[in-house]
Order: structure tokens, then C-alpha cells, then sequence
């Protein structure tokens, strides 16, 4: 009898232990196979001097793909573009959202019909629309260029002159990282109490007065997010390429990180894989930066 | 004190009107292209290279769609893109429901770790195992086939951790209430918790949908044969490689668009929150 | 059934929740698990279930060792304190979920859940869901679901907490209604002492894990154990005075000399608590036991509170109401026999 406990008792506890590794196996097949086994190959790769795709040989172990992607001039172009884009796609973007997200947070009729019109973006393929785009930025009979020209601007060929490239990118960019920016701060302005603003009020503060005293102020730490996670993302820009150039800009001149990895291991000839995964590990570090940075921000302001 | 009140009311009219006049330029602004891109797919080829632009074509006929169809299969890129959709959101939703509640609901030795690990693990962007996922893809000789398009993205730490949130939300004692009355933690799964979590797995599985229907990056380089290639990709291979007109691009382009615009019309609300949820805690 | 607790401990790491309780549970009794929060009378409840693993110790239901048994294998309904009902099933889907798993046939487990329905009377509201339902309603649900597989036991946790003061005492009623319907041997954990007084054939008292008293209700009131079974017990709270024994009378704090039969055999010098009941205590009545001054009166129709100060303490005590007594007006003190009780001062014993 006693014996007979005893084993029920242990195969119960094996049981316990066993089981939750089963609900986690498919996930974590998954997550080892293709996030967590890449990575280490991707940091190894970066390090492999001369390596070949085929044979998987290298010729040594060294830091010679970073030395060659830190001088090299595309990679550098492609920080320095990244940049300037945060600079300017990113404050652009941001006012614009603070004021949308204000009005569409106000009792507004049509609320529906404004946010489908002002978050469609959100879920529509980069390509396609970037297609769009493409066809309204057309040099002799794109509709902007047609709307420029009431205000006296001669037309513009943003797509096949070298200098327009990029405030054309910046155009599409604004445009497309405009939803995420709204629905971010919709929410976060959701999130504060209205008894601040009838408080105001019975202080007699005006609706501007209002915003700029209550609202900016209990808005901060979403704009501050929303700004870290558009800048995060703003490296990552690679797909808004294809449909507007074809690649990086009509001459090589509009690079990002991402596409110098695409470029590095699918445009060029031959593929030149350590390059691409030095590459990637910058981009990397980068990221993790900011992130940091972010977190750093976050933790001092919130004590 | 009545001027004072009539005063106000016609203060706050005008600005309401100016709200709405603000309102509506930008959502017209924000709603353009669309509107460009699905008048243009009916436009005849004089009409898009027309300057100054044609606003509204002058029939609306299927000729540019029929033409598009001709000259690329996209048929075939359209059911590609439904089966890699259903295929990974199907496969990584149910991934993402069992190892959720693993972490939410079940206990085991290294937890906490295991799971803070997959927070940092969720900092890695895509983009940067890309190549080495190429590799693997090629080593397990999935290269060039529909499953490469699918396999990869099986698992999903961020819809783990979202989900895992929702589940932390279910009260234990529901959990208990179960066990007592000798439910299995596979049947509780199934029975309880996921219907409860239906609002929750509506958004992942919409968003996880959306993310997968447009991918581009991926499947140009998992896929080379034409007959693989899913929407997005086959449309930038239509343009690139056909040198297709303007009208028939718009043509092409309105097939890939049209879908999300009928799916985000009729599930904005979870789309919007799902996205709000999720930018606020990733 | 016969439930019985045998050297019961449960530690989480440094706190020790339940420690080694001893008691046994007479079949088909209704039990009240008493005590203040945290005193692990609910980690006790979740020990009998199976939901907790105890430390030390065994439980046996009837002869049977089920200390190692899986909850679902022990025969327990477990009622929550904030339901537990399935959001997304009906009222009968709810209460037939447990015959469900059991893999009983639709008609078969829906029967029997209308059957249980009708019990705890929710049978008008099988297809609503319990979103739908007011608290008591919930509560009712919950008790079918809990009964259905006829469990040997019943627990229920906090029951009445997440219920306003009317609805609580219907609830208590019906508890123990059904209990008495279905004869099922029922442990409820409460911190109401008003509840577990009212409805429950035995009270097990605890306190910091340890088990107090074990008794019948008025017995619990009227032959406390120990000191902090008299304080948690009554309403208005008992009057609780320190004091030496001295010529075989206790003098309090502040010189009152307090004559006490009781005291006679109690040894010179020893440190005790003298708790007397408001209810206990009458003045002027031709029994006197001390000398008091009157402090405060306050009228409460049938009866009057009055405030007397014995030494430092200010006693409660119910005097009726026509008698009339002015503020710091000398008064004799009686004490009746029942509500009167001296405990060790440092233990806390009960000494007569």
C-alpha cells in the first residue's frame, strides 16, 4: 500500500514537470530554430573572414567585415540618411499626430469615417501604395507636381533626380508612419483623467490654454515612446524603397542600413555574406542603444 | 452674464467648425492616394498621363484588371498569399495560445528566466537574422517552396507576450474551480480560456494576418520561382520586371489593397486597440 | 462524512500559514472557519481540496489518506469567493461543466443540472449568462456547480464577502438551507463571527495558523478557551482589564478592587486579564462586585450603553433603559456568573 503511493506520487510530480515543457515545445521550436539559433550564426558570421555560401569555408576568424563596413561609403551614407530621415520625418510626424489625435479625441461626429480615413495606412502593403505614390509623384503628370504649380512651383522630378529623391521619401514616410503615430497617442490621451480638464475649466483656462498646460504636459511620456519606437523603426526603413526607386534612389544615394544588408548578400555580385552580417550586427547594436536609451529615460523619469 | 453665455456658445461653434475643417483636409490628404490609386485602375492609359490629371476616369470597366491578368498569374500570387497567411497565422496562433498559458497559468523551474530572455530576444529586429534564416531555410531544404514562406514564422515572442497579458487577466480561481471538478489542463485550455480570450485572439491573429499579407522582404528572397511569389512581391516583379503602365500598376495594386480596406472596415475597433496595446507595451 | 485534520502544517519558505492542526469534522455538519485575515484559514480550506499540498501532516476523509490525492480525485465542491462562473457559458452550462469533463451525456448531465437548478432556485435563469446574474444569483450557480457530482465535501470560500448586508443574511439562510437538503458535510471560511455564529453547527476558530477552539457556537461564546477567543467573539466588543490577584480579589490597573469568587483560588500576585461581557455587568442592582463612576450614557431605545470606569479602564455596560444614571455618579458594579471570564495574563489561558 505504501509503496503503491509512493509511486503515484512521483509519477503525479513527473507529470507537473513535464507537462508545461510540452505546451512550450512547438513555441519554442520555433523560437530556437529561427530567432534564437540565428543569432548566434549571425554574430559567428560577422566574424568569418572570406566566408563562402556554398562550402561554408572561411578563410579566418577576425574583425576584417567590420573594418571594411565602417569604411565603407554606402554603409556610412546609409547611417547619415537614416538620421537625417529621424530629423526630419520624425518631428514632422509627430506634431502632426499630436494635433490629430487631440481633435479626434474631441466629441467629433463621423469619428469612424475620419479614423478609417486617417489609419487605413496602417494596413496596407508598403509596395502597393508606395505604387501609388509613385504615380502621384510622376514628373510630367504626378497630381502633386499639378498642385504645386498653383502655388507657382515648377515641377519637380522627385523620382529621377538624385536631390528630390529623398524629400520624396520623407513625403511617403511622414504619410505612412502617421496612423501608428495617432492611434499611440489616441490612447494615451484616453488614458488622461477629464477631471483634470473640468478642473481647468472651473479655473477658467481656455481650450489652447488647456492643451498646452494639461494636455502636452500628461502627454509627454507617450510622445517620448511614440518618438523612441518611430526612431527604432525609422532604421529598419527598407520596403518604402522599392515601389519609389527601385532600390536605394535613382544613383546609390538613398541607402539604409537594411537595404546596405540586402545589398551586401542579393544586389551584389558576388554575394558578400560577412559584409551583410557585420552589417546587421551594427544595426544591432544600434537598436539595442536606443533601446537602452529609452529604458535609461523612462526608469529617471518615472521616479 | 447672458451675452457672456451666447458669447461662448458662438466661440466654441466656430471652433468646432475649425476642428472639423481641419479634420476633414487631413483625412483627405490621408485617404489620397487610395482614392488615386483605385480611380487610377480604371483609367484609361491617356487618362493617367494626362496633365493636368484626370480626377475621375471616364467609365469604369475591368479592362486594365483583365490585362494585368494576362500578362502576370496573379491568380496564383493571391493564392499564395492566402495559404503562407493561414498557413503561419493558423500554425502561430496555436503556438502562441499553448505557450501562453504555459507561462501564464502553469508552473515550472526557470520561468522567470526563460520568459525575461524572450523579452530581450524581442529587441532582435527581423532584419537582422534575415541572412542567417536564409541559410537555415536552405540547410533544412525548404528553399523555394511554399513552407518557406510559412515555417519561419511559426512562433511569435510578441504575440506570446501580448496573449500571456490577457491570460494573467483570466482570475486563477477559474483555473482552480476547474481542477477541482477534474478538468485537464488541455481541456480548460480549450474550453475556458480561449473562448474567454476570443477578443484578444481576434486582434493577434488579425494583426499576425495583415503583417503576413503584406510581407515583402522575405518572400523575395525565400522564393525565386514565379509561381511562388506571393502578392507583394509578385506586384513589384510585375513593375520591375514588365515595365507595366500606370494604369494596370494601379490595377494590380488595388487587388492587394482592397482586401485589408475591406477587413480593416469591418474590424477597426480590434485592429486600432490591438495596435494601441501593442505599441504601448512593446 | 467524517473529515479528520491530523498534525496539519503548511510553510510557504519563511511563513508558516497553517500551523500543526489537529481536528476532526463530524459527517454532515455545517463547519464555520473562523478567524481575522490572514490567518490561514483559507490556505486550511485549499489544504482540504487538494488545491494546496500540506507540508506536514495528513487529512483523512472517512478512513481513507488523502493527504496525496489530486483535488478532482478527492470528491470536493469548491465555491469561490468571487464565483469562479465561466463568462462565456450559460447558467447550465455552468452548473453541468463538472459532469461534463466526467464525460456524462448531454441529456444525462443536463437533467441532473436542472435538478440542482432547481435546489438552489436559479431553474428560471438556465440560460442567461453570469454577466447577466446579481451577486446572490452567482453565488446560488455556484453552489449547483460545486454540488452536482455530489461531493463528499463542500467548501466554500468567503462566501457572502462580495455580498451586501440583506443579501448576506439571505444567502447565509439558503446556505444552509441546501445544506441541510443535501445532508453533504460543508466547510465555509468566514472572518464574520455574526455569520458563523448564526448558521454553523461548529465553529473552528484559528489564529496565526494555529487552531483556537473547536465548538459549538454559544459554547464557543460562553466557555471561550482563551483570550482571544473571548475578544474576537461579541459585539459590542468584551471589556478587556489587566490586574493582579491580591487577598483573593484582582485589584485592575488604577486600584479598583474587583471581588471575584473566581479569584479565591487564583495565587497571590499572578498576572491575569479580567474580560467581562457589556451584557454582564449590571449596576446598582444590589450585586456588587466593585465600585465604578458612571462616564458616559448613551440611550439606544431598548436599553441604555453606559461607560463605568473601573481603575484606568472604561467598561460597557447595557443597563435598561429606565433606570437613569448622571455622568460621575457612583455606582456599584455587579457581575453575573456567565460572560465573566480571567485569563493568564502572559498566555492568555483561560483560568475560570
Amino acid at each position: 500500500m505504501s509503496t503503491k503511493t509512493a509511486g503515484k506520487k512521483k509519477s503525479l510530480s513527473l507529470g507537473k514537470t513535464v507537462e508545461p515543457y510540452l505546451y512550450l515545445a512547438p513555441f519554442a521550436i520555433g523560437v530556437i530554430l529561427f530567432t534564437l539559433y540565428p543569432i548566434v550564426n549571425v554574430v559567428l558570421l560577422s566574424f568569418k573572414e572570406g566566408y563562402n555560401f556554398i562550402t561554408k569555408d572561411f578563410a579566418s576568424w577576425g574583425i576584417g567585415n567590420y573594418l571594411y563596413v565602417l569604411k565603407d561609403a554606402y554603409f556610412l551614407q546609409a547611417y547619415k540618411n537614416t538620421f537625417m530621415y529621424v530629423f526630419i520625418v520624425i518631428p514632422i510626424s509627430t506634431c502632426l499626430a499630436v494635433v490629430i489625435a487631440t481633435l479626434l479625441n474631441q466629441k467629433i461626429k463621423f469619428s469612424g469615417m475620419f479614423q478609417t480615413a486617417y489609419f487605413l495606412p496602417m494596413v496596407t502593403s508598403t509596395i502597393a501604395i508606395g505604387f501609388a505614390w509613385r504615380f502621384m509623384f510622376n514628373y510630367k503628370s504626378g497630381v502633386i507636381n499639378y498642385l504645386l504649380s498653383f502655388f507657382g512651383i515648377e515641377a519637380i522630378n522627385w523620382l529621377q533626380v538624385p536631390q528630390y529623391n529623398f524629400p520624396a521619401l520623407c513625403i511617403y514616410g511622414i504619410w505612412a508612419i502617421l496612423p501608428f503615430t495617432i492611434i499611440l497617442l489616441l490612447s494615451g490621451l484616453q488614458n488622461i483623467d477629464p477631471m483634470y480638464y473640468t478642473a481647468a475649466k472651473v479655473d477658467g483656462a481656455g481650450p489652447i490654454k488647456s492643451f498646452f498646460r494639461i494636455t502636452l504636459p500628461l502627454l509627454a511620456p507617450t510622445i517620448f515612446l511614440v518618438v523612441c519606437v518611430n526612431t527604432i523603426s525609422t532604421f529598419k526603413v527598407y520596403n518604402e524603397l522599392f515601389p519609389l526607386f527601385q532600390g536605394a534612389g535613382i544613383a546609390n544615394n538613398l541607402f539604409t542600413v537594411v537595404y546596405y544588408i540586402y545589398y551586401q548578400f542579393r544586389v551584389k555580385s558576388p554575394a558578400r555574406y560577412g559584409y551583410a552580417a557585420a552589417a546587421a550586427v551594427l544595426l544591432f547594436i544600434t537598436i539595442f542603444i536606443f533601446t537602452m536609451i529609452q529604458r535609461w529615460v523612462e526608469g529617471k523619469t518615472k521616479n | 452674464m447672458l451675452d457672456k453665455i451666447k458669447y461662448s456658445l458662438k466661440h466654441l461653434t466656430v471652433g468646432r467648425v475649425i476642428i472639423y475643417i481641419f479634420l476633414t483636409l487631413g483625412a483627405i490628404v490621408m485617404f489620397f492616394p487610395f482614392y488615386w490609386m483605385i480611380t487610377g485602375a480604371f483609367k484609361t492609359y491617356f487618362e493617367v498621363t494626362a496633365f493636368p490629371p484626370v480626377w475621375w476616369p471616364s467609365s469604369f470597366n475591368l479592362d486594365n484588371f483583365v490585362t494585368a491578368f494576362n500578362m502576370a498569374p496573379f491568380m496564383t500570387y493571391f493564392k499564395n498569399s492566402v495559404i503562407a497567411m493561414v498557413g503561419s497565422v493558423g500554425l502561430c496562433t496555436f503556438t502562441t495560445i499553448l505557450a501562453s498559458f504555459a507561462f501564464s497559468k502553469l508552473k515550472f523551474p526557470g520561468q522567470h528566466i526563460i520568459f525575461g530572455l524572450l523579452l530581450g530576444l524581442m529587441m532582435v529586429p527581423f532584419e537582422m537574422i534575415i541572412i542567417t534564416n536564409y541559410r537555415t531555410i536552405i540547410d533544412i531544404k525548404i528553399y523555394n517552396t511554399i513552407f518557406a514562406l510559412i515555417i519561419p514564422f511559426t512562433s511569435s515572442i510578441f504575440y506570446t507576450y501580448i496573449l500571456k497579458g490577457f491570460f494573467d487577466s483570466i482570475p486563477d480561481s477559474l483555473y482552480q474551480a476547474a481542477r477541482v471538478d477534474g478538468c485537464s489542463n488541455w481541456k480548460y485550455l480549450w474550453r475556458i480560456m480561449v473562448p474567454i480570450a476570443r477578443p484578444s485572439l481576434v486582434t493577434i491573429i488579425l494583426l499576425n494576418a495583415i503583417a503576413s499579407w503584406n510581407s515583402f522582404m522575405w518572400p523575395m528572397l525565400a522564393v525565386v520561382d514565379k509561381d511562388l511569389r506571393t502578392l507583394p512581391f509578385g506586384l513589384y516583379a510585375f513593375v520591375s520586371e514588365g515595365g507595366a503602365e500606370t494604369q494596370l500598376m494601379m490595377a494590380a495594386s488595388t487587388i492587394i489593397v482592397v482586401p485589408m480596406i475591406i477587413l480593416f472596415l469591418f474590424a477597426r475597433k480590434q485592429i486600432v486597440n490591438g495596435v494601441a496595446r501593442g505599441g504601448l507595451k512593446g | 462524512m467524517k473529515i479528520t485534520i491530523d498534525h496539519l502544517t503548511k510553510d510557504f519558505g519563511s511563513t508558516i500559514a497553517v500551523n500543526d492542526f489537529s481536528a476532526v469534522i463530524e459527517s454532515g455538519e455545517l463547519i464555520a472557519l473562523l478567524g481575522p485575515s490572514g490567518c490561514g484559514k483559507s490556505t486550511m480550506l485549499n489544504m482540504i481540496s487538494g488545491i494546496l499540498p500540506s507540508s506536514t501532516g495528513k487529512i483523512f476523509f472517512d478512513e481513507d489518506d488523502v493527504t496525496d490525492v489530486t483535488p478532482e480525485k478527492r470528491g470536493v465542491g469548491l465555491v469561490f469567493q468571487n464565483y469562479a462562473l465561466y463568462p462565456h457559458m450559460t447558467v447550465l452550462e455552468n452548473i453541468a461543466f463538472p459532469l461534463e469533463i466526467k464525460k456524462v451525456k448531454k441529456e444525462e448531465r443536463e437533467a441532473k443540472a436542472k435538478e440542482m437548478a432547481k435546489l438552489v432556485h436559479v431553474d428560471m435563469l438556465l440560460d442567461r449568462k453570469p454577466k447577466q446574474l446579481s451577486g446572490g444569483q452567482q453565488q446560488r450557480v455556484a453552489i449547483a456547480r460545486a454540488l452536482i457530482k455530489n461531493p463528499r465535501v463542500l467548501l466554500l470560500d468567503e462566501p457572502l464577502s462580495n455580498l451586501d448586508a440583506r443579501l448576506r443574511i439571505e444567502m447565509r439562510e439558503e446556505i444552509r438551507r441546501i445544506q441541510q437538503e443535501t445532508q453533504v458535510t460543508t466547510i465555509f471560511v468566514t472572518h464574520d463571527q455574526e455569520e458563523a455564529m448564526s448558521i454553523s453547527d461548529h465553529i473552528v476558530l484559528m489564529k496565526d495558523g494555529f487552531l483556537q477552539q473547536v465548538a459549538r457556537p454559544q459554547e464557543l461564546y460562553d466557555e471561550p478557551a482563551n483570550c482571544f477567543v473571548a475578544d474576537f467573539l461579541g459585539n459590542p466588543p468584551i471589556n478587556k482589564t489587566y490586574g493582579v490577584v491580591q487577598n483573593g480579589a484582582i485589584v485592575l490597573d488604577g486600584g479598583c478592587v474587583v471581588e471575584l469568587d473566581a479569584a479565591k483560588n487564583l495565587k497571590e500576585g499572578h498576572k491575569v486579564i479580567l474580560s467581562m461581557r457589556a451584557e454582564s455587568i449590571v449596576i446598582d442592582e444590589g450585586i456588587k462586585n466593585a465600585e465604578g463612576t458612571v462616564v458616559e450614557t448613551y440611550v439606544m431605545g431598548k436599553e441604555v450603553l453606559a461607560y463605568v470606569s473601573l481603575g484606568d479602564y472604561k467598561v460597557r455596560a447595557y443597563i435598561p433603559a429606565e433606570k437613569s444614571f448622571g455622568k460621575g455618579q457612583k455606582v456599584t458594579v455587579g457581575l453575573k456568573k456567565r460572560g465573566v471570564f480571567v485569563f493568564d495574563a502572559e498566555t492568555g489561558e483561560r483560568l475560570a
